[in-house]
């Protein structure tokens, strides 16, 4: 009888282990959507902002100043001082892999995605 | 019990070996901006010095850009846009950016038109006005439009009316990532992923021995990809109508200019990779095959003129040249 309830018991001990090792290798191996992240490069360098917070940035690169908005998990350049301000005609940046560029300050923003890994590079 | 356990832990252990057993694919990286993009530059991790290789890439590019980009005061291609006839003691770089393109403008029927640069400039100040340009506008800007009003001679570029404005945008990164590559060959780096504002250059290869895997982004999702590629290296260049468009009211328009219309190109393609081995190439062929549209593009392709595959996303679905089919696997 006792030898019949541990076997119960093992059995349940057996499949947590199990589900848990999965989950393990679930997460190593499979892609996660993970939260999406702005990406700032700029003369200074990379800084990294969350989507989830409306806020203004301003930062200065090549000597030209700007300001840019997050705002509803989207990221645009607000304003530029660059000589033709095309940058703010781009648009919003708000899905993984979405890129503005204000070439003459040589700055970028563009959204990263924490889990989801296309291969080694994603070509478009 | 206690063998169903010791069996338990084995599994486990070994599933853990399996998941840790790939050699590890460790890149040194660099992201910047220049010609008018994001570049990233991954060089694989190896007993060299990766940051010094990652300098050497950018001054590359840099120096490239500070010779032709239109936005670079002072470079070939500002000196060019100049209201002059003729441009003399042209850099090398330059004058190799303008001859490849000359040849490409030729291959390509003149789908590929460096001298789109006045009605590309048109319609990005319009957008900023908040309107689509007057017909008479383009009509005027189209007078200035024409490869075959560009000659190269003797360290000179001459141009047939002083209004010809140029823009190597649709060249100019690929060129570049050929030049980065040719480099990196020379310093003996083992392999090396790069991407040039979406343009894939692949050197060497991986420590597993495994071939390159490349996404091609979904036009309609541009957070995920249709497919992947399976690449030993080269060059993957895309154009699509997702990219780099220009909003004028609440309509897009694409930055890719045709030639022939003067207006932002209206093909069927929505994304088309180019996969070759030469990067300048790739870069205007991409742009080249998306004004052409998707049957016009797979007649050129049949017609053997030059060596490169593709794939089209159209809305009737994935086009693939036959070189690429055995090496594209759908998500
Ligand atoms: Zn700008």
């Amino acid at each position: 009888m006792i030898s019949k309830k541990r076997t119960w018991l093992d059995i349940i001990i057996i499949a947590i282990a199990l589900v848990i090792s999965a989950l393990l290798i679930g997460l190593k191996f499979l892609p996660s959507e993970g939260d999406l992240t702005l990406s700032v490069i700029s003369e200074g360098g990379e800084s990294e902002y969350s989507l989830s917070e409306n806020r203004e940035i301003e930062l200065m690169s090549n000597g030209i100043s700007l300001i840019i908005r997050i705002e509803n998990s989207s990221a645009y350049i607000l304003s530029s001082e660059c000589p033709n301000g095309i940058c703010m005609k781009q648009g919003r940046a708000k899905r993984a892999g979405d890129t503005v560029v204000c070439a003459p300050a040589g700055v970028a923003l563009i959204i990263k995605s924490g889990g989801v890994s296309h291969g080694d590079a994603v070509a478009g | 019990m206690k063998k169903i356990f010791s069996v338990v832990f084995c599994l486990l252990a070994l599933m853990l070996f399996l998941a840790s057993c790939e050699p590890k694919e460790t890149y040194a990286e660099a992201t910047f901006v220049a010609m008018d993009t994001v570049i990233n530059i991954r060089i694989a991790e190896d007993e060299y010095d990766e940051a010094a290789m990652l300098a050497g890439c950018e001054k590359i590019v840099k120096d490239i850009e500070s010779v032709i980009s239109k936005t670079v005061e002072g470079s070939f291609t500002d000196h060019t846009n100049d209201d002059v006839g003729l441009v003399i003691n042209i850099d090398p770089v330059f004058e190799e950016v303008i001859s490849l393109s000359l040849e490409y403008s030729a291959l390509t029927g003149g789908d590929f038109d460096i001298t789109v640069g006045a009605l590309k400039e048109l319609w990005e100040s319009c957008a900023l006005e908040g309107r689509e340009p007057y017909e008479g506008e383009i009509a005027l800007k189209l007078e200035a439009v024409g490869y075959d009003m560009l000659a190269i001679e003797e360290n000179s570029l001459k141009k047939e009316k002083n209004d010809i404005r140029i823009d190597l945008g649709a060249v100019g990164k690929g060129y570049a990532a050929q030049k980065v590559c040719d480099y990196l060959t020379e310093s003996g780096a083992k392999g090396a992923i790069m991407s040039f504002g979406g343009n894939v250059a692949l050197m060497g290869a991986k420590k597993s021995g495994k071939p390159y895997v490349v996404g091609i982004k979904d036009p309609k999702n541009t957070s995920d990809v249709v497919g992947y590629l399976s690449l030993e290296g080269g060059f993957v260049s895309v154009s699509g109508d997702y990219e780099r468009y220009i909003e004028i009211g609440d309509k897009k328009y694409n930055h890719i200019i045709d030639p022939v219309s003067g207006r932002p190109s209206e093909s069927d393609i929505h994304s088309v990779s180019v996969i070759c081995d030469d990067g300048a190439l790739a870069d205007a062929l991409s742009t080249a095959l998306f004004v052409m549209g998707k049957d016009k593009a797979l007649e050129f392709y049949n017609s053997k003129t030059v060596d490169f595959e593709a794939v089209i996303i159209t809305d009737d679905g994935i086009f693939m040249t036959d070189g690429i089919k055995e090496k594209y696997k759908a998500k």
